[in-house]
């Protein structure tokens, strides 16, 4: 019975190991995320410095990689989650947009912020810097608003 | 004993191997994807759509006004099946007889009313965020009447408080106001341009 457990520990242990070798590929540019972004908008310095904190981890080409992303599968499920949110908004994608999308994008962006379903409740559990106060909430509404009536 | 080595071992490879596989069996399910030309060929047969250049979106705005009717009615589930219908809809209408600079601008209105759509088609169980998107969705089909003209009168009908903060509107085929931002019996709304 004793050995039956070492051997079952042993093979668990074995698992989590072997599973330290398949590594995702990482979201990083040379590029600072959003800059493509701030610079094609001439977004203020208050704007973006909300969304550095706040979005572009999941939002942009270059994401802040905690330490425990090196381990799986917090790893995987990380890409996963930056694959999905990149797949509905790359801020480093928008300047490329028609006018039509950027508003699109805009209005999604504001909704999003006002109904405080961005950032997610799971992202902001391990990101407490994150969370956005209903000033910050304000400003990026505003400009998002703006972006609106270009 | 031997069972319990070989359970383990089989339970602890299938991890690291189904990690290894999930992307690509993801990808090829995308592409074996639910038989859609059939289902698309059935539909076809029973709900034809017209030829007419200004009967191509006809059936757009039927649907359309499905999602109106949905919304208006507090209905998420039925919003779904209306979005679901209004990207069929999109699928079938052919760009290639516009012109080729009404083509340029209808199929940028049209991957935004693909993308708008879809979000409405995923939330089930949140009518506000499809709420949301029939904001996009009705201003990117008013242009479409615009640029294309319609062939049965549309009403536009605008709600002040509704949507965004300047307020936003939806698209009518009757004078009667059913607001589908509010839902239930909600009277906001004001006629301020009639289509035709």
């Amino acid at each position: 019975m004793n050995q039956k457990i070492k051997l079952t520990s042993a093979i668990f242990i074995a698992a989590i190991l072997l599973i330290q070798l398949i590594r995702p590929s990482k979201n990083t540019s040379a590029i600072r995320g959003g800059k493509t972004f701030v610079d094609s908008f001439q977004v203020d310095r208050q704007v973006d410095s909300l969304l550095s904190v706040s979005c572009y981890d999941c939002h942009s080409n270059n994401t802040n990689y905690p330490w425990y992303s090196s381990i799986q599968p917090a790893g995987w499920l990380m890409a996963n989650h930056i694959k999905d949110g990149k797949g509905e908004l790359n801020f480093d994608e928008l300047p490329t947009y028609t006018i039509r999308k950027i508003r699109s994008k805009a209005n999604q962006i504001s909704s999003q912020i006002r109904d405080e379903e961005m950032p997610l409740k799971s992202y902001l559990l391990l990101h407490p810097a994150a969370r956005l106060s209903s000033e910050e909430r304000d400003i990026l509404i505003k400009y998002f608003n703006s972006l609106q009536r270009r | 004993m031997n069972n319990t080595i070989l359970f383990v071992a089989a339970a602890s490879l299938s991890i690291v191997l189904s990690a290894c596989s999930s992307k690509s069996d993801a990808d090829m399910s995308k592409n074996i994807a639910p038989s859609s030309i059939g289902t698309d060929q059935v539909k076809d047969s029973i709900n034809p759509i017209s030829t007419e250049e200004n009967g191509k979106f006809s059936d757009l705005f039927a649907r359309y006004q499905n999602l109106i009717l949905a919304l208006s009615s507090d209905n998420d589930k039925e919003a779904a099946t209306a979005a679901e219908e209004i990207l069929d809809a999109i699928s079938r209408i052919n760009s290639d007889s516009f012109k080729a600079e009404d083509r340029v601008t209808y199929k940028d209105i049209a991957s935004n009313i693909e993308e708008n759509a879809q979000h409405i088609v995923d939330n089930v169980g949140n009518i506000k965020h499809q709420r949301e998107h029939l904001v996009i969705l009705s201003e990117d089909l008013y242009d479409i009447a615009k640029l294309f003209g319609v062939n049965k009168p549309i009403y536009k009908v605008v709600c002040a408080t509704a949507g965004k903060d300047s307020g936003s509107y939806w698209l009518s085929n009757s004078k009667e106001i059913k607001n589908p931002y509010y839902g239930g019996k909600d009277s906001c709304g004001e006629i301020q341009e009639e289509l035709k």
